[in-house]
């Protein structure tokens, strides 16, 4: 029943609102915050590797490379800015690490020649203002350009540097490392992403034996014995594979099935040196002979070997 | 030398000659032609000029044509003579030695052929003489003005390249210079990018050319509308033959540049292993700035977007293209730009350059001299909107022209400044987001309002497009809670939504074409910005462990280790998982190429709809069975290579329609054409700000007498030229601060030596030391021990201490090391090379001389030498 002109002006509202909201709520709403990880590949993402060719530090293998993410990631973690850690690089290697020139010296010119860029640009090509707004026209986009880099500038060093606070209390909290985002939730979904591919491809070793590694870390050590056994009872010739079964009964407490598995790896393969050193530490009680002789044999091994 | 590479060397230089014959009979074509009278380049074709000029005419652009099909065919044995020795791997050329030389599989021996800089120019030759030939079969009177004019430039750059090539030549390479990567080898990809980039470069040239031949017969001008156009759509053949022949040739142009560039974007991601998809290397820019101007001409020259001094535009652009093309292969060629793509440096530099000049200042001075008239098309529709119409158009190329240029002082200043004062400045990724990026969204923004600027029958409701926009970005906002991801994904929906073409006809198909491409550049904005919310984990896995980055996870299995033909691999088996479940395996490798010494990284990618999984492998033991791995979850990576494939399958579609037109259609209106030749009267800048080359504009008013309808051209902005350099001057002065000669404090070097005493290089305050970086397994650090050592033994009793950094070694390699050498000076441990970063170390060894008060005064790379002890250690020690 809204005619013509009213329903236009209620779609235009309807559309403004729709779209301030979306913005707003952006701006507005609490953003997850950057992990410490993320800033650091931030901060090492405008570092160019001095010892590579066009690569940055974040994306660089070198071992340079890494270093100076380790570098980064310490300055961070201690709470400073990312144009600090950026600074602190350039005092060391110079200038020219920094892929965003800085505003001094000739990197003066990389900020100023976009400016020029546009204040020639907009007269020239775009004749419609007509004849005498043509350097108000300059003017006025070389003033747009200019007070979007600060608002970034702005947003961008207050940003991170609220982050680095929280993440370092965070990071102090817990007493963890910097990398160790596979802590928690990742762990857990990674035991069970191996429970899964144990159950599809049940006769491949080398996943059970990562699921064991897996729980030995987690500490469900029966489980770990028990992914182990099954190895062993898969390639029953694999010394060290039974070493390994051993050394799992070992953590869960069974040292008497331990000492069985070993007597059993040594018929399987009688100069086995892990073997031998683990089944004469654990005999040194029990039967002290028998354990000098199986170090001894340990210690020959160990020789011939090297 | 094999009769091959003799025959090959007489075949390019006959080609030369025939290309030097075919630009002279088609420049005397086109004078013939020329003065044969007026009119002539409207398509009609039915009136030759009379006479003998007629027969002269004639006669000249026959033996054009004998002489650039012979020039193609010589070309093209040329190419098959290096392809029949590729295919059979004739090692006795060097050449082909070099490229192809282990047991390659065939295509990649044909494909061989471009790896290198020799066969990649033959290649260029190749492309351009087939364009000349492909225009030579599409003018549909040989002999017609401007048709011939645009083949004698075209024979006449044949010709120039011909030239470089013989410098350069296949047929006579040595085997010198380094082999190609053997990235080269690796991927089918590599085989189709140089080609698609060479095909959309060298369809640029047929545009510059066309831009000269009309420059130089002054057929530019295309009448200003004396009433609106007739209602209907806009009929294909409307508008001069030069601009329809423009456009077609620039859409192709486009078409394969985006196609190239995608291509080589989409490889460097997939194939590369480093993560990203653009690096702003100079190299990728260069063949960028060629797309830029391509885009800014069709927008000029596509007659739906005709407005303001599209004229004028057009044939700027149209030049500007092609120069763009030759400094692009100047920056890619000469090597004066460090580029990880650039082919070695090679004496084709000073020769390139003057290709360059050859190709640029012709034509600037044509343009400068002959310049389009300023004839502004009256604009159909209310004029309330007309001006706003020609208006965003305008901005919408002077945008584009902006991007071009900052793109271009971006690639090229660093290395002017380099070559002028020899400071490096590093311009990377960061600075061209920074500055590019209101542009890119001025950009987008007027490519939402595209359909309502393009001449239409109708224009669409605006409704539908602004709620899909609005609903889009309210929805991205909150979710995401990105601002600037909810604007762009907002001005996507309203390019998807605004410009869904209706109904059926030749001229909807456009209409789509310019939809499709227009929705995949939305959709690959929106997935550049999506992309900077993943998240990149990197961590030391023994089997089992695991790597974690938002709720995706890879778990080691067991790495692996083969030989492949010619390299060895190493592939590390992974089990990813979403969420905690099972999602499937990924492999990626670490490739080693021992007769190229060059390891690769084979990355493992899994594409989704919404993010891809990119997993690599950055370090393997498989003694130990660990392995270093990185896992990078990258939202909407997809979206980018669609987008691109839309734009791709946009601009085919719209080029389609016009090989369909039968040519009655383009004769239409020839009494009003012919009765308006323009003369130029006054000037107008035509809009081209090519590289580095900025001119104020100055012109003097005067209104032609002929044109009555015509405002006088405004005066100077005077206050343009003083500003300009003022805030130049300003910013040189205040921001060129003197480099700082004074020494700085020694960086904090404190920590335990290799039998565990705390050590600190403060202690050492009061005496001159040597603060030396090494480690076991660095070679040239055994070379220089004595040099130290004697050293010490000269200088120690006047002051000298040494102090040695071993930086990433194992302590049991480091005692050894040590105990070889008999080094006997303390060195702090360095296990993660932390605190060597400290001190800007590049790479072992490095010493570094550090004076009594505690400041380092100078820094030697490389192993120490006795002429430096002898100029700097002494002087400093006995001051």
């Amino acid at each position: 029943m809204l005619v013509g002109r009213r329903r236009t002006v209620l779609a235009a509202l309807v559309v403004a609102m729709l779209a301030a909201v979306g913005v707003v709520g952006a701006l507005v709403l609490p953003s997850p915050g950057d992990a410490h990880a993320d800033q650091v590949r931030a901060v090492a993402g405008s570092l160019r590797c001095p010892s590579c060719m066009g690569e940055d530090v974040a994306d660089s293998a070198s071992p340079l490379a890494e270093s100076m993410r380790l570098v980064v990631a310490e300055q961070l973690a201690a709470g400073r800015t990312p144009g600090e850690v950026r600074e602190w690089f350039a005092r060391a290697y110079g200038d020219e690490v920094l892929l965003d020139p800085p505003r001094r010296g000739l990197g003066w010119l990389l900020w100023a020649a976009p400016l020029a860029v546009v204040a020639l640009a907009v007269p020239l090509l775009w004749r419609r203002p007509g004849r005498r707004a043509a350097p108000a026209a300059a003017l006025a986009g070389v003033a747009v350009l200019a007070g979007w880099w600060l608002v970034t500038d702005v947003r961008g060093s207050v940003g991170p540097a609220g982050g680095t606070a929280a993440a370092a209390s965070a990071e102090a909290g817990s007493g963890a490392a910097a990398a160790s985002d596979g802590a928690g939730p990742g762990e857990l979904g990674a035991l069970t992403v191996l429970q899964a591919a144990v159950q599809e491809q049940p006769g491949r070793t080398e996943l059970r034996e990562a699921l064991a590694s897996r729980l030995e870390e987690a500490g469900r050590t029966a489980e770990a014995a028990e992914q182990r056994a099954a190895v062993v009872r898969l390639r029953p010739l694999d010394a060290d594979a039974r070493y390994r079964y051993a050394a799992a009964l070992v953590r869960d407490g069974s040292a008497d099935q331990a000492t069985e598995v070993l007597e059993q790896t040594l018929e399987v393969r009688t100069r086995h040196a892990p073997t031998l050193a683990l089944l004469g530490t654990l005999l040194r009680d029990t039967d002290p002979g028998r354990s000098a002789e199986l170090m001894g044999q340990y210690a020959q091994v160990r020789e011939e070997g090297s | 030398m094999t009769a091959g590479m003799v025959a090959g060397t007489v075949l390019l230089a006959l080609a030369l000659g025939a290309a030097l014959v075919a630009a002279a009979a088609w420049a005397l074509a086109a004078r013939a032609a020329g003065r044969g009278g007026t009119g002539q380049e409207t398509g009609t074709g039915t009136h030759p000029p009379p006479g003998r000029r007629r027969g002269a005419g004639a006669g000249a652009a026959r033996a054009g044509t004998v002489a650039l099909v012979a020039c193609g065919a010589l070309v093209a044995a040329a190419v098959t003579l290096l392809q029949v020795a590729l295919v059979r791997q004739d090692v006795a050329w060097p050449y082909v030695e070099r490229v192809a030389g282990s047991d390659m599989p065939l295509y990649y021996r044909v494909t061989a052929m471009w790896s290198a800089l020799e066969g990649s120019l033959l290649l260029w030759l190749l492309a351009l003489t087939g364009v000349a030939l492909l225009v030579l079969a599409r003018s549909q009177v040989p002999g017609r003005g401007t048709d011939a004019a645009a083949l004698g430039v075209l024979g006449a750059l044949v010709a120039v390249f011909a030239v470089v090539t013989l410098v350069g030549s296949p047929f006579t390479a040595g085997s010198g210079g380094g082999r190609p990567s053997p990235l080269l080898r690796d991927h089918v990809a590599m085989g189709l990018h140089p080609p698609l980039l060479y095909a959309g470069f060298a369809a640029l040239a047929v545009p510059y050319a066309l831009s000269v031949a009309a420059l130089v017969g002054r057929r530019t001008n295309r009448p200003p509308a004396a009433s609106p156009p007739a209602p209907g759509p806009p009929r294909a053949g409307s508008g001069t033959a030069l601009y329809a022949q423009v456009r077609a040739w620039t859409l192709g142009a486009w078409c394969a540049l985006t196609a190239g560039i995608g291509l080589g974007a989409w490889w460097s991601y997939a194939v590369l292993g480093w993560g990203g998809y653009w690096a702003w290397d100079p190299v990728e820019n260069a063949s960028l700035l060629p797309w830029l101007a391509a885009t800014a001409l069709l927008h000029a020259v596509g007659p739906r977007t005709r407005a303001g001094r599209w004229q004028a535009w057009t044939v700027a652009l149209a030049g500007t293209g092609f120069v763009l093309v030759v400094l692009a292969q100047l920056v890619t060629r000469s090597g004066t730009v460090e580029s990880v793509h650039a082919f070695t440096a090679s004496t084709l530099g000073p020769l390139l350059a003057g290709v360059l000049a050859a190709v640029l200042l012709p034509w600037l001075v044509l343009l400068l001299r002959r310049r389009p008239t300023a004839s502004a098309t009256r604009s159909p529709g209310p004029s309330r909107w007309a001006g706003l119409r020609a208006g965003a158009l305008e901005a919408q190329r002077a945008l584009l022209v902006v991007v071009l240029a900052i793109v271009a002082v971006g690639t090229l200043l660093p290395t002017a400044l380099l070559l002028l004062t020899g400071e490096r400045v590093s311009v990377g990724p960061p600075w061209y987001q920074r500055t590019l990026a209101p542009f890119a969204l001025l950009l987008l923004v007027l490519m939402t309002a595209a359909p309502w600027l393009a001449r239409r029958r109708t224009a669409p409701p605006v409704l539908p497009a602004a709620l899909a926009a609005a609903a889009v970005c309210c929805a991205v906002g909150l979710l995401v809670r990105d601002p600037w991801l909810a604007v762009v994904a907002g001005l996507a929906a309203a390019v998807a939504v605004g410009g869904l073409p209706a109904g059926r006809g030749r001229n909807d198909l456009r209409t789509c074409g310019s939809w499709l491409a227009h929705v995949g550049v939305a959709l690959a904005a929106v997935a550049v910005l999506a992309g900077s919310h993943g998240a990149v984990r990197e961590a030391v896995l023994p089997p089992g462990g695991t790597v974690a980055a938002q709720g995706t996870t890879v778990t080691l299995v067991e790495i692996t280790r083969r030989q492949a033909h010619g390299h060895e691999v190493a592939e590390a088996e992974l089990l990813l998982g979403r969420d905690g479940e099972l999602a499937g395996t990924v492999r990626p490798q670490l490739r080693w190429y021992p007769d190229d010494a060059a390891m690769l990284a084979g990355p493992a990618i899994r594409t989704g709809p919404v993010d891809d999984v990119y997993v690599t492998l950055l370090d393997a033991d498989p003694e130990a069975g660990t392995a270093t791995v990185r896992l990078a979850v990258t939202p909407l990576t997809g979206w980018l290579w669609t987008g691109g494939v839309l734009a791709v399958v946009g601009g085919l579609l719209a080029v389609v329609p016009l090989r369909r037109l039968p040519p009655g259609r383009r004769r239409r209106r020839p009494a009003e054409q012919r009765g308006r030749e323009g003369r130029p009267s006054t000037p107008a800048h035509p809009a081209s700000v090519t590289a580095g080359a900025g001119r104020t504009a100055s012109h003097a008013p005067s209104p032609s007498p002929a044109h009555p309808g015509r405002r006088p051209r405004t005066p100077a902005p005077r206050a343009l030229g003083p500003l300009l350099a003022t805030t130049l001057a300003g910013t040189a002065l205040a921001g060129c601060a003197a480099p700082q000669d004074e020494p700085r404090p020694a960086p904090p070097l404190a920590g335990t030596d290799l039998d565990g005493t705390p050590r600190d290089v403060a202690d050492l305050r009061g005496s001159v030391v040597l603060v030396s970086a090494w480690a076991s397994w660095c070679a040239p650090c055994r070379d220089e021990m004595p040099v130290i050592a004697q050293a010490r033994d000269d200088l120690g009793p006047h002051g000298l201490e040494v102090l040695g950094i071993n930086v990433r070694d194992l302590p049991g390699s480091a005692r050894d090391f040590a105990a070889e050498t008999g080094m006997d000076w303390p060195s702090v441990v360095d296990l993660e090379g932390t605190k060597a970063v400290g001190w800007g170390m590049r790479g072992l060894p490095v010493t570094y001389l550090v004076d009594r008060d505690g400041r380092v005064v100078d820094q030697h790379p490389g192993p120490v030498t006795e002429e430096w002890v002898e100029a700097v250690v002494e002087p400093e020690v006995h001051r």
